[in-house]
């Protein structure tokens, strides 16, 4: 078990807003690793939609994405898919 | 208060949550009053049960929650249902839950009371962020606090009996899953003491059309449970006890409301088009992506006319580039692949924003407003442009297309042009059709050169009447001057309308023209093939439309343009409307 870790920029126009940041968390929580966000050195629980809506991150956001745990691997990896969509708040995590 | 001031009518300003209008009987919501049970447990075995107390809290919620969002039905309800997934998102939320457990463990105090202290810790942040939609989430966690610890406490509503039909809810504030139920029952109308435009209560009540007025302040204390009260959804005013003059007219003006929202739903699904075949396309005039439902409802194909302005009023600080692309994304979203028309802002003259404001002059309608303000300003203007590329990319299949207001001469449109060309090719966007407004008598005039840089054009019948014919509408002393059936209006649409179908240009019409049955032959007669208006006022035109036969309303343009006075043509039209549609008047 190692700490797997990306970069991923927000890409959807609203910034990550209620919705787009609600499918974040509910990407994050179908994984056992930990999973976090960080953005300009302040580090949230990307389980955690309150921890992401107080980031409040605009358009253009870039953001680390660091996970730990047996799945840390296949989470960043699907981190790295859902943030290439936007994220977009209409499609369901795949 | 006391009980002779509970019964003279009395009114209370608040704003507009979601428009209509209700009346009914109050209903006082359980909420700032009760206050957080906090006690200490006194054993160490009551932590686990005290968590566990927390745990089944939070799953019965849940579970409530879960009950109404399988109540919602098919997309209409789509705005409601994702509010409703990202609030038991939050309902299972780490930062809520684990610390709120460590409380009840290492502090030993009762749930209701740990998850309290959770809570005032968390909201300060959401206090600190600029993004006044990021800030409003706030109000959500605060509901979703309430809701537990109603939950918790057993305690379920404020009454002693559920709220029903005729009731008007008067409230501190209100959850979304409440909110929802009380929209399904549903209720007159609804009065909250918090809020803003951007809260989750004005969303729902929009969607469910239910009269809606926040941020009336002090309305849980100033409003007595069981007293009568007018909601109007759109001025933002309650009025409590009313006497029979308001109650009547209210009564009015629901009836009104109902039989057009009743036609709409019926006659939405036929197709618009003459007896003889000509075929009409109804678009809508909106302010905001809440009436986006409303609109198609009513039958609009699209939006004819966005009037982007709105967004710029009554505030500090003009919007961000992200705030407007947040908005017009859900614009967007919401009409899909319809056609979305998106007016620049038509700012200046009398509608400025607090920040921007400068001198109006003596005659603002003639000053520094619509595109002759854009291009003064042109990092606002731009940012418009950028936001609207971008929600134009956010969304598959999107057909946006940009008019521009107030247009009086070529070279306006073809800086207007070069400008968004630019921005469209620095956002990689697909090219976005261009229209120009037609207004001003100097664009009537020269139609055929602006048609060199203009993919459309549309009619705003409003402004072109007062320019035409020299009228200041707020002058109450020429106010009856105000003639659109003027002959120099009949030549000046028949022109037009003539050298749009020379040059191959879709030309229509957005102003209150359009949506009025008196004028719709003649817009008819004259081949105009796209009319936007009001989403209520749609489904009476479009029944106009299905029975006034095209070569029937050309032969009524032909008498009208041989008249010189305005009784006389007055006289001709309301014959025909009597003839063909009288019902409908």
């Amino acid at each position: 078990m190692s700490a797997h870790r990306t970069t991923v920029c927000v890409t959807n126009p609203e910034g990550l807003h209620a919705r787009p940041a609600n499918r974040v968390a509910q990407l994050a929580n179908r994984y056992e690793a930990q999973i976090w966000l960080v953005r300009d050195g302040i580090r949230i629980n990307a389980k955690s939609l309150l921890g992401i809506l107080t980031l409040a991150c605009p358009s253009g956001t870039e953001l680390l994405v660091e996970a730990e745990g047996p799945d840390a691997a296949e989470a960043v990896a699907a981190m790295e898919v859902l943030f290439a969509s936007g994220p977009n708040p209409d499609k369901e995590p795949e | 208060m006391t009980r002779s001031r509970s019964e003279s009518e009395g009114a209370l300003r608040g704003i507009p949550g979601a428009p209509g209008i209700g009346i009914g009987a109050v209903y006082l919501m359980l909420g700032r009053g009760a206050a957080v049970p906090h006690y200490t447990l006194r054993r160490h075995r009551e932590v686990g049960s005290e968590i566990r107390r927390f745990e089944r809290a939070i799953d019965r919620v849940d579970r409530a929650m879960i009950e109404i969002e399988r109540s919602l039905d098919g997309q209409a309800a789509q705005e409601p249902r994702l509010i409703l997934e990202t609030q038991r998102t939050l309902l299972h939320d780490p930062q809520i839950i684990e610390p709120t457990i460590r409380r009840i463990e290492h502090d030993r105090i009762n749930a209701e009371a740990a998850l309290h202290q959770t809570i005032e810790e968390i909201l300060p942040a959401f206090e600190a962020i600029d993004d006044p939609y990021l800030r409003a989430r706030g109000e959500d966690i605060r509901q979703l606090e309430r809701r537990l610890v109603l939950e918790l406490s057993g305690l379920k509503r404020g009454g002693p009996r559920q709220p029903g039909p005729g009731d008007v809810i008067v409230a501190e504030s209100i959850d979304p899953a409440t909110m929802i139920e009380l929209a399904q029952i549903p209720v007159a109308g609804i009065v909250t003491e918090t809020g803003s435009a951007v809260s989750h209560m004005a969303i729902i009540a929009r969607t469910f059309g239910i009269p809606t007025v926040l941020a009336v302040d002090q309305a849980t204390d100033q409003i007595p449970s069981g007293t009568t009260v007018v909601v109007d959804g759109k001025t933002g005013i309650v009025v409590v006890n009313p006497g029979d003059t308001v109650l009547q007219q209210a009564r009015r003006r629901q009836r009104d409301l109902q039989r057009r929202l009743v036609r709409a739903q019926q006659e939405a699904a036929e197709p618009a088009v003459t007896p003889d075949g000509f075929r009409v396309r109804f678009l809508a005039n909106i302010d905001a992506p809440e009436e986006a439902s409303l609109a198609l409802r009513c039958g609009a194909e699209g939006v004819g006319l966005y009037r982007t302005e709105v967004l710029f009023l009554n505030r500090d600080r003009p919007p961000s580039l992200a705030e407007l692309t947040r908005i017009y994304s859900r614009v967007v979203r919401r009409f899909g692949s319809r056609l979305v028309t998106f007016r620049t802002m038509d700012l200046g003259g009398d509608k400025l924003p607090t920040s921007l404001a400068f001198s109006a002059g003596q005659n603002p309608a003639m000053g520094l407003r619509g595109i002759r303000y854009s291009l003064q300003n042109t990092s606002l203007f731009d940012r418009q442009i950028t936001a609207i590329c971008r929600a134009t990319r956010a969304v598959d299949n999107s057909n946006v297309r940009i008019m521009i207001p107030l247009v009086t001469s070529h070279e306006e449109i073809r800086l207007a042009r070069q400008r968004i060309e630019a921005i469209v090719e620095r956002e990689r966007c697909d090219p976005v059709p261009l229209g120009v407004m037609l207004e001003t008598p100097a664009s009537m005039l020269i139609t055929d050169l602006l048609a060199r840089d203009a993919d459309f054009f549309s009619i705003g019948t409003n402004d072109l009447i007062q320019y035409v014919l020299a009228i200041d509408r707020t002058n109450e002393l020429v106010d009856y001057l105000y003639a659109p059936l003027h002959p120099a209006i009949m030549r000046l649409l028949r022109q037009v309308t003539q050298i749009c179908r020379d040059a191959g240009r879709e030309v229509g019409v957005c102003g209150e023209m359009a949506g009025d049955p008196m004028f719709v032959p003649l817009l008819l007669g004259f081949g105009i093939e796209t009319l936007s208006m009001a989403p209520t006022a749609i489904p009476r035109i479009h029944a106009i439309v299905r029975r006034t036969p095209q070569r029937v309303a050309e032969e009524l343009v032909q008498g009208v343009m041989a008249l010189s006075d305005l009784d006389d043509v007055q006289q001709l039209l309301r014959h025909f409307a009597e003839e063909h549609f009288a019902d409908l008047l």
